[in-house]
């Protein structure tokens, strides 16, 4: 369980957001320039804000007030940015096992679930955007997160793929038996996949 | 040794140094929030836009055996005026600019996504510059590579009142050529003008093979 109360300054717009994440997905919809993906790197450590707490159990990621503030590196998030990011570079194997936290049997699990076993030695940035996916979030497993944040992951999918890859996902996550935020523009797919849904409006969050 | 094996020499001394400081400057003005940023970017790209001879005026000011700091390289076994030493200095100096600029601009046109996943799946700064920023900016660091070295062929200039115009020791092509054009051997210094600007067209037409796949432009 991650519980979190924040003020993130951005150049634009004072994001204050405050909620708890348990397993299971929540999803998090609001218009562009909200602050969905503000809270998201908040989140993941990868934005720092400018008051607030942030905890992960008894484990106290950011505490503003007593000058805590934990790495990306240390917090464990598995991170999906917008565009399902790959290494593109690496060959899948090598996008999977960047992360030095997973192992052999993890390893084989996840190409074995995501189907990836016959693109392993396969340049990532070659794959289709469906594929791609699976590589990010092969990634993001395979570094054994205690929470999955994902970034509009079927926007950069195309229409006809969406609804399958959709199912999947979800599937996935509900093995892993972890928390998720999912933010999406689309409000059917947040209440689609959503078991807690959260509004993001000009830099407030609502949680219901 | 010939003036154009001593270009060469020199040339590629100088751009190992490049290579070196510019990846790690590159490094720590993108990975730190250093103060005065803008103003240390500009300094490091001066050199492309002075007068090399100001550079060699600087230089030579700096290591003067005159001078204190000079004086003391001296007294331990270290000459930079008139020596190979010079002509590297002056050419690193004169080259980085066109190393530094380029490799800046692929190293920030990187997402910074992709840096950002890296860094919560646990790899430390100095991994994430290794394994994915420079992979991903390689033809920006050809590219400023063979540019630089390209520049420092060229260096005449910083390097003739640094290093001096020594046969075999100091003397480049380009000083060649202004040595032999002072005794009226148009001949000579014209063999050297073909040497110099066959090789650095051709270091510069490889860029093109390297970055975008043809000689002609034509693949993609």
């Amino acid at each position: 369980m991650i519980s979190f109360a924040i003020t993130v300054q951005r150049p634009t717009l004072l994001i204050q957001a405050e909620g708890v994440l348990d397993t299971g997905i929540t999803t998090l919809t609001g218009s562009s320039g909200s602050g969905k993906s503000t809270i998201i790197k908040s989140l993941a450590g990868l934005v720092r804000p400018i008051t607030g707490c942030i905890i992960r159990n008894d484990e106290v990621w950011v505490d503003t007030t007593k000058n805590i503030f934990l790495a990306p590196q240390q917090r464990f998030v598995g991170y999906m940015p917008q565009g399902n990011i790959v290494f593109p570079h690496m060959s899948v194997y090598h996008n999977i096992t960047y992360s030095k936290r997973g192992d052999e049997a993890l390893l084989s699990h996840i190409m074995n679930r995501l189907g990836l076993g016959k693109y392993k030695d396969i340049k990532a940035g070659t794959l289709s955007g469906g594929e791609q996916q699976r590589v990010a979030l092969g990634r993001a497993l395979y570094a054994k997160p205690v929470i999955l944040l994902l970034d509009e992951p079927l926007s950069a999918l195309d229409w006809n793929l969406r609804e399958q890859v959709r199912r999947d996902l979800v599937d996935i996550i509900g093995e892993w038996q972890i928390p998720c935020l999912w933010v999406t523009h689309d409000k059917n797919e947040a209440d689609e996949v959503g078991q807690q849904r959260w509004h993001c409006e000009a830099g407030q969050l609502y949680t219901e | 040794m010939s003036p154009l094996w001593l270009s060469l020499e020199v040339a590629l001394l100088a751009l190992v140094h490049i290579i070196v400081v510019g990846l790690l400057l590159n490094y720590i003005l993108k990975r730190y929030d250093v103060k005065g940023k803008a103003l240390i970017d500009s300094v490091l790209t001066l050199p492309l836009v002075l007068p090399p001879v100001v550079v060699g005026f600087a230089l030579l000011v700096i290591f003067s055996p005159g001078g204190a700091f000079g004086a003391w390289l001296q007294s331990i076994g270290i000459q930079v005026v008139f020596s190979k030493m010079g002509a590297v200095l002056a050419s690193s100096i004169i080259g980085f600019p066109l190393f530094y600029q380029t490799v800046r601009a692929a190293l920030s046109s990187i997402d910074p996504a992709v840096e950002d996943v890296a860094r919560t799946l646990g790899a430390s700064e100095l991994r994430i510059f290794f394994t994915i920023s420079i992979p991903l900016a390689w033809k920006g660091i050809v590219t400023g590579a063979i540019l630089a070295f390209s520049r420092a062929l060229g260096e005449f200039g910083a390097t003739i009142l640094i290093a001096g115009n020594i046969p075999g020791l100091t003397r480049t092509m380009p000083l060649a050529i202004y040595s032999l054009v002072e005794v009226g051997d148009y001949s000579g210094a014209f063999a050297i003008v073909v040497y110099i600007c066959a090789l650095t067209l051709g270091l510069l037409w490889s860029v093109h093979l390297i970055t975008k796949g043809g000689l002609f432009g034509q693949r993609r």
